[in-house]
């Protein structure tokens, strides 16, 4: 087992995580597109740095990380080289394109993006706040709160709760 | 709260996303291990790795055995100039009165710019106690727009000097044993609580006064008038608490310190307090890092105060007529060590001794012999001899007017009337307001008052007719030679510098997209950032990566811009190409320069598809990057530094850039093999960092989730996380670039659902974040 093919072995994590991967990144930018190439380009990485890469304990946090900073660098690109318009129209676009849950991913979309990153490790990849604070590389106490108004604009947005939540108003945007 | 949450709400959301995760994981997906296998070669060989561990190692012995420390310049300044525009024409409207915005049960005794609030230090005193010394305790307080807390009482029977960086002094006396002793204190970032450090210094007669010290940026100095061997400087080391110079000076009574970028300042009055104010005082000009003391006689003068802010130092002195033995005073200011005498005025200024300086735009201080009834706002209470007033001083001219009287009398501003509780190192300016410390008497003993005095918003509104310039999308960074920060804004596709006033100027770019405009002046040239690098050389010329064009464009000190790297033509054909022999810059295919970052031999490295160097022969090499030219199996679709956000070059030569392949920086080996440091990052690895050096040689990393430095000896420290802006705000930095003293500058952009506004920020090395300019929005 320690001394198998590299090859093999990648090819296994590939397996094993590879379709999570797409979907988190999907759930992530909203892009059927996007989160392919996204997770392609983070297989690559972890490949080049196989040696290191395949030593972590956690192999899937690594490329969730990788994810996510490609994502943020692909919106800061678009932002700098002014193609704010055609990010906004590609975005609406893949919004309608992409299939299933529309309402679910809409809601998604529309968090805050450290809302977001934070509600899908803690409900898809079942991390706690504090697995969920290191790899986002944030203070536990944030990721709680992030979760926890993630959830409460969630409720909102997809009219979950049918009782009137009396109280607890302090999302006043 | 998690636990507040309905729980079937709760996990009904989950759920909902769970299964979103599901139905996004059973789409249809054109990917699999084998087309990425086939895209990427191999892995990384071990010997390639080691070979790089073994070049690091070899490196960090250098740097250790071989290459002297970096130049000591560790000072800030002392009173932070308020970046907020602090205008130089003072309205002739009164402005609002002073409030009062500290309860009666403090006698602070230092006051200072933190951020965007006041730290206040001194003794907190109970209010019915009458002799404070006794009873009192150590305290510091915070104030942000005018709520105070009070978040800490240190130990019982000391006096706080504090000013400005993070550790500071406690010193402590016991009445009973009559000894003294000195520590330095720091406040932990996290809790907010001060921490106590191990003793430095010991005094028998239980006496602190002969303590004066300030806190520059990594060193305390000390006035020790105590020791065996007679009078002292001494410097202390804030990481150490050890001794690091000690500097023999005359045994005086109370010299004043000032620190400043050029190093220590000592007034002096031989003649004891400047109250009989009689001859020979000098000033000691005392090189940071070195024991030689220049001694600048001022004669027939006694120093009051000393301010220091940048290279400038500000003094009143207060002289003497022989007949008669009248008082009159005067603002003396000395630019650099050579303390050249800028202006003197000689007629009599009313002055108390708070004087705020402001680097660029004036002084204010607070004036105390005003006669009644003179002022804008005047009061007659003839109990008093003077009514307090604020004045602005034109730095250029001395002229000084009268900006607004505070409130006075038993129940305000100096009970005493004219104002001589007010000391040096009590005031601040701060977002736009003047924040005052007075002592004062009350029923039950002295204690402080603290006022607001709003000098800027009033006078900010007269003086706006010109259009300011905003920036929109405020790019990389770097310092220019007079010390201010320039912008490359990539919407507005010019380069503005931001003014001490906080206004921007327009340095390059006429605004409209295009090339065009070389050989004219620099501000009508048309050009096409685009996340574009600034950088410039030792003789002040400005290179800009104009990466649009393909181009790297030169401005002179003069303001002429020319083209001094690439024939703009795009794609560059020679992109990913073997390495190549040297060629004439003008005829260069240079492709997307991004980064720029001029080396100390005047070499300017661009990161470009490539890495290369441009020489003062007009040659333009190779150094690093391209696709063939990557260790083996580490060549892949895009070229190495593709897509390098960064490239810096330390005093050394070094020469580090952003490796966006292994999320990390790299230092470029002279064979142009690369060095990584990306796993020191940890999981906040930086892609796409901004990075700059700074003078100490340490390189600075802006990643997304923080402020990192690689010092010389190869260590990746973590200088903090990033700033926040606000709620639900994240920070992403653009540009990053480091000033002499080592004030490290960031920007952040929008991104979409990330971050929603523009900013400008500071940090010190204190790891505390200013904001310069923030986008409205």
């Amino acid at each position: 087992m320690a001394d198998s093919d590299p090859r093999e072995e990648f090819c296994r994590l590939f397996e094993r995580t590879g379709r999570s991967l797409l979907g988190y990144a999907l759930l992530l930018t909203g892009d059927h597109q996007e989160s392919q190439d996204l997770v392609q380009e983070a297989f690559l990485r972890a490949w080049r740095e196989w040696e290191r890469v395949s030593t972590l304990d956690s192999q899937q946090a690594w490329l969730r990380r990788v994810i996510y900073n490609l994502a943020v660098n692909r919106w800061r690109r678009l932002s700098t080289r002014r193609d704010h318009e055609r990010l906004v129209a590609h975005e609406a676009v893949s919004q309608e394109a992409d299939v299933g849950q529309l309402d679910v991913m809409r809601a998604l979309r529309s968090l805050p993006i450290r809302q977001r990153q934070a509600l899908m490790l803690v409900a898809i990849d079942d991390l706690t706040t504090a697995q969920a604070a290191h790899e986002m590389g944030a203070k536990e106490s944030s990721v709680r709160v992030w979760v926890s108004r993630a959830r409460a604009s969630m409720e909102r947005m997809l009219d979950l709760d049918a009782a009137p939540a009396t109280g607890t108003g302090d999302h006043d945007g | 709260m998690d636990d507040n949450e309905p729980r079937g709400v709760k996990d009904r959301v989950d759920q909902l996303v769970r299964d979103a995760h599901k139905t996004a994981m059973g789409l249809y997906w054109d990917l699999n291990a084998h087309k990425i296998l086939e895209a990427s070669g191999r892995p990384r060989s071990k010997r390639v790795r080691r070979r790089a561990s073994v070049v690091l190692v070899a490196a960090a012995i250098i740097v250790v055995f071989f290459v002297p420390l970096p130049h000591l310049s560790l000072f800030g300044r002392i009173v932070a100039p308020a970046k907020r525009p602090i205008p130089t024409s003072v309205a002739k409207k009164p402005l609002p009165r002073a409030q009062a915005v500290l309860p009666a049960r403090f006698t602070f005794t230092a006051i200072n710019q933190v951020g965007s609030g006041l730290e206040l230090s001194g003794l907190a005193v109970p209010s019915a106690n009458t002799n404070p010394p006794t009873y009192a305790k150590c305290a510091s307080a915070k104030l942000n727009y005018s709520t105070l807390r009070l978040y800490d009482i240190v130990v019982a029977s000391c006096s706080v000097e504090e000013n400005g960086s993070s550790p500071f002094w406690v010193a402590e006396f016991d009445d009973y044993t009559d000894h003294a002793t000195a520590r330095i204190a720091h406040r932990d970032r996290r809790t907010g609580k001060v921490v106590l450090g191990p003793v430095v210094m010991t005094w028998s007669d239980g006496s602190t006064t002969h303590l004066q010290s300030l806190a520059g940026d990594g060193s305390l100095w000390l006035f020790d008038a105590g020791t065996t061997r007679g009078a002292e400087v001494l410097r202390i080391s804030e990481e150490t608490g050890r001794v690091e110079n000690t500097i023999p000076v005359p045994d005086v009574d109370r010299p004043i310190l000032a620190i400043d970028n050029d190093g220590l300042w000592m007034g002096v009055a031989t003649n004891g307090g400047y109250a009989q104010g009689l001859s020979g005082s000098p000033i000691y000009h005392i090189a940071v890092g070195s024991n030689v003391a220049k001694v600048i006689f001022t004669g027939g003068r006694a120093t009051a105060w000393m301010v220091a802010s940048g290279h400038t130092l500000w003094d009143e002195i207060l002289t003497v007529s022989t007949p008669g033995g009248r008082v009159s005073q005067a603002i003396w200011r000395f630019d650099g060590p050579q303390a050249k005498r800028v202006f003197h005025t000689a007629s009599q200024l009313p002055f108390g001794g708070t004087v705020i300086g402001d680097e660029t735009e004036g002084l204010w201080t607070v004036a105390s012999q005003l006669p009644p009834g003179a002022g804008p706002n005047a009061d007659t209470d003839t109990d008093c001899t003077g009514i307090p007033a604020v004045i602005y001083i034109n730095p250029n001219t001395g002229r000084q007017r009268i900006v607004t009287t505070l409130p006075y009398g038993s129940d305000g501003f100096g009970y005493q009337c004219d104002g001589e509780n007010l000391a040096e190192n009590q005031g601040a300016i701060v977002d736009g307001d003047l924040y005052i410390l007075d002592g004062t008497t009350g029923a039950s003993g002295p204690y402080t008052e603290l006022f607001r005095i709003p000098v800027a918003a009033p006078l900010r509104r007269t003086s706006s007719s010109v259009p300011a310039v905003r920036p929109q999308t405020p790019g990389p960074l770097a310092i220019g030679p007079n010390g201010n920060l320039y912008i490359s804004d990539t919407r507005r596709d010019q380069v503005l510098e931001l003014l001490p006033s906080g206004r921007f100027r327009v340095v390059a770019g006429d605004g409209r997209r295009g090339f065009s405009g070389d050989g004219g002046p620099a501000s009508a040239a048309e050009l096409r950032l685009g996340g574009a690098g600034l950088a410039f050389s030792r003789d002040g010329t400005l290179y800009i990566a104009d990466s649009g064009n393909d181009r790297v464009r030169a401005v002179s000190p003069h303001g002429v811009i020319t083209t001094v790297l690439g024939d703009g033509v795009s794609p560059r054909p020679q992109a990913g190409a073997l390495r190549f022999a040297p060629t004439p810059a003008r005829r260069f295919a240079l492709g997307s320069p991004r980064a720029l970052s001029v080396a100390p031999n005047g070499d300017l490295y661009v990161a470009a598809t490539d890495i290369v160097r441009l020489g003062p022969d007009g040659l333009v090499s190779w150094v690093a990057g391209g696709k063939n030219t990557s260790p083996p199996g580490y060549g892949l679709i895009e070229s190495e530094f593709g897509n390098s956000t960064g490239v810096a070059v330390d005093g050394r030569g070094n020469v580090f850039v952003v490796n966006p392949i292994s999320f990390g920086v790299a230092e470029i080996a002279t064979s142009g093999a690369l060095v990584n440091f990306g796993r020191n990052f940890g999981f906040g690895v930086p892609d796409q960092a901004a990075i700059t050096t700074t003078p100490d040689g340490d390189v600075v990393v802006a990643g997304l989730n923080g402020l990192f430095k690689i010092t010389p000896s190869g260590r990746v420290v973590t200088i903090g996380t990033q700033p926040r802006l606000g709620r639900g705000i994240g920070f992403v930095p653009f540009g990053v670039a480091a000033n002499n003293s080592g004030v490290i500058y960031e920007d952040t952009n929008p991104i979409p659902q990330w971050t929603y506004q523009s900013a400008i920020v500071s940090v010190t090395r204190g790891a505390r974040a200013r904001l310069l300019w923030l986008s409205s929005q």
